[in-house]
């Protein structure tokens, strides 16, 4: 089916660091690339410690004005790292207010990611700690007619959240593949992750699994580190994972999170540069 | 979490030059630093520590001050701050109360960033149930 596009400010967030970015230049540049729409994540939403509804207006204005749809909104908050750091009912309140902050947006997904690094505790712990955080969020969600999309961005997690998709049956429960969950472990990024340093390199989940999620997955996550010479990125299996979303029964939103500007990549490379070759890329591939 | 190890960008953080505030009748040396951990919004309690180091040598935390937009906490009690947020760039204030006085000229600064691997960026680990995430940023900075 047809597959929008659309990019994070993860993409850009570079050129705050690098030379004071803001979110205003942010969007033209954005629009500039000739996507579908927008992904807005935390570090430009005034939400802390209190929304400031006004601001998120502006935001919604300046976004109407560059011709670009928010399509989605990004919290760091793992829920079921929350639950266990305060409360299930900490967890609910967080998230419900993130939920009405993406509603008044009028974007149509909250992405949260999915994380199992909570010491001690194994894959079917975790799933039940998942499950009864969802079953509250997803009521929640269903009332502000947002969709929750639970990235899944490492090993074992798209298995836990299709179980859990099974079990919660509603569409406003959404699994949002992460092609990170996908990566192939490379001599120049090895696939390890800072949220649990010291763990052996994971292993890259499958492309049949891949598949199973996208009749869950109306919003992805597009995950990419590096362009080459050629124009393509040579992590991640980009032609057997844009085929199957090509040959997906439901329509896909991919949202580029462009994330070589890390210091542990190629922190030299220009983000909007190396996000427009990512544009570029998924264009290529993406059935019309 | 992305990929890799590191939490923070490094080049840049630490200003390239001090200089010296009074604070309660004491002199103080203060260095400027910008928030540039990559998922950037965070209470300031969410940094576990912040250990200072000056020409090698260890600054008690009780002889540091974090200042951020005019609000100044000692770092023995920084580690309780809920409600206020550092922004992404935004700059704060080391103020060190040095054994004494620094010579005029180049000195090496670093600063050891600890915070919990919780993955929840506006919560604080205050009982201590997570892991510590490390990094330590670098910068020569002249007075």
């Amino acid at each position: 089916m047809y597959s929008t596009i659309g990019v994070s400010t993860w993409s850009l967030q570079q050129l705050t660091f690098k030379r004071g970015v803001q979110l205003p230049e942010m969007i033209e540049m954005i629009a500039r690339m000739g996507v579908d729409g927008l992904d807005l994540y935390e570090e430009y939403l005034p939400v802390y410690p209190d929304t400031n509804l006004a601001k998120l207006n502006e935001i919604k204005k300046m976004a109407k004005n560059a011709g670009l749809p928010i399509f989605s909104t990004w919290f760091f908050v793992d829920p079921i790292g929350a639950s266990y750091s305060a409360s299930l009912e900490w967890t609910t309140e967080t998230v419900k207010k993130f939920i009405a902050v993406t509603a008044s947006l009028g974007a149509k997904y909250l992405a949260l990611p999915t994380i199992l690094n909570i010491p001690g505790v194994g894959l079917d712990e975790a799933y039940d700690m998942y499950e009864r955080v969802y079953e509250k969020l997803v009521p929640i969600a269903e009332e502000y007619d947002v969709r929750l999309a639970a990235e899944v961005a490492r090993q074992h997690t798209p298995s836990l959240m299709m179980r859990l998709q099974k079990s919660l049956k509603s569409d406003y429960f959404t699994i949002c593949p992460d092609f990170e969950a996908w990566r192939v472990d490379t001599p120049d990024i090895p696939l390890i992750h800072q949220e649990t340093p010291g763990a052996p390199p994971s292993e890259p989940e499958t492309i049949e699994t891949f598949t199973q999620c996208l009749p869950y997955s109306p919003y992805i996550h597009a995950k990419l580190l590096s362009i080459d010479e050629n124009g393509e990125e040579p992590h991640f299996p980009i032609h057997e994972m844009m085929k199957a979303i090509g040959e997906s029964e439901i329509n896909h939103h991919l949202c580029i999170e462009y994330e070589g500007w890390i210091p542990d990549i190629r922190p030299e490379d220009d983000a909007e540069e190396e996000t427009r070759k990512c544009v570029e890329l998924l264009k290529k591939y993406r059935k019309k | 979490m992305p990929a890799g190890k590191s939490f923070i960008i490094e080049k840049g953080m630490i200003s390239g030059s001090m200089g010296k505030t009074a604070i309660g009748g004491e002199e103080y040396y203060s260095i400027r630093l910008k928030n540039q951990t990559l998922h950037a919004v965070h209470p300031l309690g969410w940094f576990t520590e912040l250990n200072v180091k000056i020409d090698g040598q260890d600054i008690p935390k009780k002889d540091i001050i974090f200042e951020l937009r005019d609000q100044r906490i000692g770092m023995e009690h920084m580690s309780t701050i809920k409600d206020i947020f550092w922004y992404i760039m935004e700059p704060a204030y080391l103020h060190v109360k040095m054994q004494g006085e620094l010579a005029p000229g180049a000195h090496e600064v670093a600063c050891e960033v600890v915070a919990p691997l919780l993955e929840v960026g506006m919560l604080l680990d205050a009982e201590g149930k997570w892991p510590r995430r490390h990094q330590t940023i670098t910068g020569t900075v002249t007075l």
